[in-house]
């Protein structure tokens, strides 16, 4: 991104305190607001770690008046500038079991979340992939990936209802929570899938899912890889929701699905029509082998999954389409490395970026967390 | 049918109205204006009708953009009826001066038109066919007089040979009047006809329009009609076990005239008759009491020819989709308005001619 | 440019002046028609035209204010600046039917019954069935977020969008993708013609439903009705429609069920009234002439006591609070969403009335809206607030709203639109005014009370009528220091600032 060399590039110059191994002179202003503790400073550069959102505040507040940029996530190497780490930020501050959400802050690990909504029979939803669960909550919302979504609730960053974020200027906002609103265009998006450069995301209200009463898995066998993918798509379209949907690259499609038992065997009755319409044979191998290290991964409109599968670099067991929704599928490829973050954003991000942070005091979320 | 408001109340559910019918309207989804939608058409002609804005031509223009279809009616839970009301909204409009400029010599162009049908409708017509009494006659109407000797020798071949011409000077029911507001020429015409058509018991009228005008206005007028009106298609109806078809053409859409099928509650006669003649008699996806309107009442080819034009090329998309080349109606009207190079539009009369010639 | 689509004749000019704002149509009552004006109507029938009008207007820095039907009830469409009124209704087209991934791509203009007209010809339905169906645009719906009835299954159109372009307040043409990141199709959707014109989008669509079962519940309260909703959502079941009438709205609605066609006869305030007066007296019988009619009026100008006596009698009087659940779609899916449903509705406390209500409700679901003109030709006035909230506010929030607006007038609601997570509140709201002007300033009065209630319980002034002129004041307490946003959002889009200028609080 433009803004990340050049406008924040000048911003840490300005604040740079020198070169060699020095702390940046302002390094003592972050002690005073978190503590010491929780700032390590080297090459001119702060790593801090905010335990409350007001520390936050008085960091970015710290990194205007000194002319720093400020990079979030950990290992941003933002030269010149200070990197912030969300990872004491991690309660979860409302759980409303009525309404099925939880307000947490940011910097709560997958991992630690489903763990503590583990303990009230809740849930995330079952389709975040195991390569996810180390990621914060904050990395899941500001910088997603294709593979985070689910064929029930469609991308994860769906699944959130509200925020609290800074803005570039250090303004706190607060989005209103409701399950739908028409009042504007959802401002939330504009921190959602920013990648840390219109705002950081102190805390958010996603939805949860409560165990249900019965759940199934079925896998189906299908005679050929476009069969199989047709059939998925088959069943997304015409209203299938399960909670899982995956197709290998050697045509066997997995389904989990939950609910009451009525719904939970009519799914798996509509799933298995689909694939024996494209000639398909239940099989009794579920759940699918599972992908542990992060994959390549690639987000495709529900329209040319097939033509993104058969451009893989091999069509085997490594590839598989998973993630599928209404709006598209994800396919990953195990044999291939994970792909770089995107290099820009969009014009218009671009734009926006510009009006809200004329300094280019945030930088990129890098991709790597 | 349960009968409309009054006017007055009409004019203020339309003001009021959330423009729920504007959908039907083909008028104002042919221009996509809102003012030619049924409600400010109708918001319109209330506050022309409050001094609440100019008493101008061009204020009054929107009342003239209806093809009195009545598609807005059926939708509407009020029954309004907007393709009336608005007819009296022209008859105010001319009587203060500010009428359409494109009718300003309609009475005379109508008469023209009148009796010049009259004289194309004898002329094909042999004398014994032209009594001046009879228990049956045809009035083919201004729009397809030509239509006259076709529809009498197709009487001959089912059986009917007493049909005989509704012969005199004016060939129109006097529907373009009605429509553009000029009552009084409109009340004079029907009393016209009244003794033009005095000699018949029974007349058969082709144009849907004036049956209904002539079923319904002419008493509303206070004149009254000796003969009983009936369309062709209710007319010929009662032959169509009786056919003697000799051929059959493949496929054919049928569209239901406006005046024939919603405002006469005609939909099944003509269907059961060209289906004696078509093997495929393809409905429109809006059909029957949903049927679109083709542009050609209301006098809108004359007042808005564009409009019209835009409306019946509408109608013909479904047509062209299904890669048919005939439409059948029962209206002269609707077959002006549909009649293309590519797309053939023929009338009932001509389809089953043609079906029975040997 | 465009010959004989560009129009500045009065008439034109009287038309492109109003929208469905009832506030609107008090004025209009008192005979005032046409406040505010555009200067000229122009109808483009392509983008390339619309980045001209565009590009044309911000080079004089005149005003735009885009047009669907004009069906939006908050001003949305007023030129309160003047300027030029762009209606999008020529562009109309349904560019591309994706059978295989369940989309559609169609122009802004098209008019929401002829797009599902459209669809339903070719096996799909978009599933998006708002009240004003027949008088609203496909643009409209995506400019102000609108909800269908059975929103609860196929989403709000937000939900459906896969990729909106649209023309900015520079004449820029931009198309963005819901995959993208971040999702800038939220922030067009939405935005109510201040960051740009809507000229096509691609929605997701569903085959026509093979089946609907529609049924109706009974419960004895607002409050088991709701739990009940919640848990049928919850459980992942997801009717196409549910709907639940409070005390006053179920028994106004029971009043209905015997007329088949036309126009329920209990329309407008007066006749509900009438209904409910009718309740209070001990036959049962309508109550009659002189005494009637006081009792009306009396009920109008002091809706405090109607709605306080309707609290306290109706939960006794009558049978509970009607619930319509709907399912459709898939045969199998749907019959067994329904049984599934069957067994958790009765587990909540509801008994089941039947098919009968739920079909009634699907045949007369539009009759309501015939209601609004026996209303204003009354004298009174009549406006809806739709409001929205977790599932762990709902009751407070509409004990909140019914508290505030009942000393000002006559309010009744139904609870639709559920979600996993919350539910919308849609309140109906009569009043009566002694003239046009005290009409306007107990509109506004109520209006003020309700949504500072709203505001206050935690929950939004709007789930899907929007924000135009109407509730714009009520904006910065809506989104906070958020606005900030959204204004640098209108910097980046329309630096001169003349998309619709005027709304949304901006
Ligand atoms: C009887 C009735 C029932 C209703 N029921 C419902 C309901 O069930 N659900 C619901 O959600 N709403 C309902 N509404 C409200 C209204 O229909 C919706 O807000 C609808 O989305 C408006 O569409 P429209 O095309 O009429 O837009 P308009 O009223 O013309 O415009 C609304 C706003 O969007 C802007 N706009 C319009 N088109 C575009 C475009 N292409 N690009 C950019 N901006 C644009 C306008 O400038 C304006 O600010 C109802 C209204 C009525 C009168
Ligand atoms: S005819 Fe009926 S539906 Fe149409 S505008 Fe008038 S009142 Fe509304
Ligand atoms: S009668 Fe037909 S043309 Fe006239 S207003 Fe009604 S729908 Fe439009």
């Amino acid at each position: 991104m433009s803004e990340q060399t050049g406008d924040g590039g000048q911003a840490g110059a300005g604040g740079g305190g020198g070169d060699g191994n020095e702390a940046p002179f302002w390094a003592d202003r972050l002690v005073h607001a978190v503590g010491a503790a929780h700032v390590m400073s080297e090459n001119g550069r702060a790593l801090v770690r905010p335990g409350a959102p007001a520390e936050l505040v008085d960091v970015m507040r710290i990194a205007g008046e000194v002319g720093a940029a400020v990079g979030i996530g950990l290992g941003a190497h933002n030269a010149g500038g200070i990197d912030v780490d969300l990872s004491r930020m991690c309660n979860v501050l409302y759980l409303d079991e009525t309404s099925l959400t939880v307000t947490v802050q940011c910097g709560i690990t997958v991992e630690a979340l489903e763990h503590a909504l583990g303990e009230r029979s809740l849930t995330l939803g079952a389709a975040l992939p195991p390569w996810s669960r180390t990621r914060t909550l904050g990395a899941l919302l500001a910088a997603p990936r294709a593979s985070e979504a689910s064929p029930r609730t469609g991308r994860f960053l769906q699944s959130c209802i509200g925020v609290q974020a800074l803005l570039p200027d250090g303004t706190e906002i607060s989005t209103r929570l409701a399950p739908r609103k028409a009042t504007g265009p959802d401002l939330m998006h504009v921190v959602l899938g920013g990648r840390g450069t219109l705002g950081i995301l102190s805390a958010a209200t996603v939805r949860v899912q409560r165990r249900q009463e019965s759940r199934a898995a079925a896998a189906f066998k299908l005679p050929t890889l476009p069969a199989a993918l047709s059939t998925a798509r088959k069943l997304i379209v015409v209203g299938g929701r399960p909670a899982d949907l995956a197709v290998s690259g050697t045509g066997t499609l997995w389904l989990e699905v939950d609910g009451p038992a009525a719904l939970v065997a009519a799914e798996v009755a509509l799933a298995e029509r689909i694939a024996r319409e494209h000639g398909g044979e239940p099989v009794p191998q579920t759940p699918p082998p599972r992908i542990k290290a992060r994959p390549h991964e690639r987000a495709v409109p529900l329209e040319t999954v097939d033509s993104a599968v058969l451009a893989s670099s091999l069509v085997g067991d490594s590839v598989r389409v998973i993630a599928w929704h209404p709006a598209g599928a994800c396919v990953v490829d195990s044999a291939r490395a994970p792909e770089p973050p995107p290099a820009d954003a969009p014009a218009l991000v671009a734009a926006l970026k510009r009006r809200l942070d004329p300094n280019g005091r945030l930088v990129a979320w890098p991709g790597a967390v | 049918m349960p009968s409309p408001p009054d006017l007055d109340t009409s004019l203020t559910y339309c003001t009021y109205c959330p423009k729920l019918c504007r959908h039907t309207c083909p008028v104002s989804n042919a221009e996509a204006k809102e003012t030619l939608t049924p409600r400010d058409k109708m918001a319109t002609m209330r506050l022309l009708r409050r001094a609440e804005v100019p008493q101008t031509v061009e204020q009054s223009e929107p009342l003239y953009g209806c093809t009195g279809c009545g598609a807005c009616t059926d939708f509407c839970l009020h029954k309004v009826e907007p393709g009336q009301a608005l007819l009296r909204g022209r008859a105010e409009a001319e009587r203060d001066g500010r009428g359409h400029p494109a009718l300003r010599d309609l009475a005379a162009r109508f008469t023209a038109k009148s009796t010049e049908a009259a004289r194309r409708a004898r002329a094909g017509v042999s004398q014994d066919k032209r009594p001046t009494e009879a228990q049956i006659a045809f009035f083919p109407g201004c729009d397809a007089p030509e239509l006259a000797p076709t529809m009498l020798s197709l009487c001959d071949r089912i059986g009917a040979e007493y049909v005989s011409l509704a012969d005199g000077e004016h060939g129109c029911g006097g529907y373009p009047l009605f429509a553009a507001g000029q009552f009084d020429a409109f009340r004079l015409h029907a009393e016209r006809m009244s003794r033009q058509l005095a000699g018949f018991a029974r007349v058969v009228v082709n144009c849907p329009a004036c049956v209904w005008a002539m079923r319904t206005q002419y008493r509303e007028f206070g004149v009254p009609l000796a003969p009983a009106v009936e369309h062709t298609s209710e007319f010929l109806e009662g032959f169509v076990e009786r056919l003697p078809i000799e051929r059959r053409r493949a496929a054919a859409f049928y569209q239901d005239p406006c005046y024939l099928g919603r405002w006469l509650g005609v939909y099944d006669a003509p269907r059961r008759l060209a289906k004696k003649a078509v093997d495929d008699v393809r409905e429109f996806s809006r059909a029957r009491n949903e049927a679109e309107c083709t542009g050609g009442g209301g006098l809108l080819p004359t007042t808005m020819p564009d409009t019209a034009h835009a409306i019946a090329e509408h109608r013909l998309t479904e047509v062209r989709q299904a890669k048919v080349s005939t439409v059948v109606t029962s209206c002269p009207t609707c077959k002006r308005q549909l009649d293309r190079d590519d797309v053939h539009a023929v009338d009932l009369i001509e389809l089953l001619d043609e079906a029975t010639r040997k | 440019m465009m010959p004989g689509r560009v129009s500045t004749t009065v008439p034109d000019r009287i038309a492109y002046a109003r929208d469905l704002w009832p506030r609107g149509l008090i004025t209009l009552s008192g005979g005032n028609p046409a406040p505010h004006q555009p200067d000229a109507v122009v109808w483009p029938v392509s983008t390339e035209e619309v980045q001209d009008i565009v590009r044309a207007a911000a080079r004089t820095a005149t005003p735009i204010v885009p047009f669907g039907a004009g069906s939006g009830v908050c001003g949305g469409t007023l030129p309160i600046k003047g300027g030029i009124v762009v209606d999008l209704k020529r562009m109309r087209a349904v560019v591309e039917v994706d059978a295989v991934a369940g989309a559609a791509t169609v122009e802004a203009g098209i008019i929401g019954e002829h797009l599902e007209h459209e669809l339903n010809r070719r096996g799909f339905t978009l599933g998006h069935f708002p009240s004003s169906i027949m008088c609203s645009t496909f643009g409209g719906w995506l400019a102000a977020r609108s909800a269908g009835q059975f929103s609860t299954r196929y989403g709000k159109i937000e939900d459906m969008v896969r990729r909106v372009s649209f023309v900015d307040g520079r004449g820029e043409l931009h198309s963005v993708d819901a995959s993208g990141t971040p999702d800038i199709t939220q922030w067009i959707v939405g935005s109510e013609g201040t960051l740009g014109i809507i000229t096509r989008a691609t929605v997701t669509v569903r085959p026509s439903p093979e089946r609907q079962l529609y049924r109706g519940w009974s419960f004895p309260r607002v409050a088991s009705g709701c739990e009940a909703i919640r848990r049928l959502l919850q459980r992942n079941l997801r009717p196409a429609c549910v709907r639940l009438y409070d005390e006053l709205d179920s028994f106004l609605h029971r009043g209905e069920k015997d007329h088949d066609e036309g126009v329920p006869e209990s329309s407008g305030p007066e006749a509900m009234l009438e209904q409910y007066l009718s309740m209070l007296t001990p036959t049962g019988k309508s109550v009659i002439g002189e005494w009637k009619r006081r009792a009306i009026a009396l009920a109008l100008n002091r809706p405090e006591l109607v709605n306080r006596v309707a609290g306290a009698v109706l939960p006794y009087a009558q049978k509970g609070c009607l619930l319509i659940v709907g399912f459709e779609g898939d045969k199998g899916l749907c019959e067994a969403e329904a049984r599934a449903a069957t067994v958790e509705l009765e587990r909540a406390g509801g008994r089941d009335l039947g098919e009968g209500p739920g079909l009634r409700w699907l045949k007369h679901r539009y009759a309501v809206s015939f209601r609004m003109q026996k209303v204003f030709d009354a004298g009174a006035f009549v406006d809806t607030m739709e409001v929205a909230t977790s599932w762990d506010k709902l009751l407070d929030l509409y004990r909140a709203v019914r508290e505030a607006v009942s000393p000002l007038a006559f309010i009744m609601a139904h609870f639709s639109h559920a979600y996993v997570d919350g539910c919308s509140i849609y309140f109906t709201f009569a009043a009566r005014g002694a003239n046009t002007a005290d009409a306007e300033r107990k509109y506004d009065a109520i209006w003020k009370a309700g949504l500072t209630a709203v505001t206050k319980a935690g929950a939004t002034i709007s789930h899907h009528h929007g924000v135009g002129l109407s509730k714009a004041p009520f904006m910065p307490e809506e989104h906070g220091a958020a606005m900030e946003i959204y204004r640098a959002l209108k910097n980046v889009l329309d630096p001169s600032g003349i998309m619709n200028p005027g709304k949304m609080g901006l």
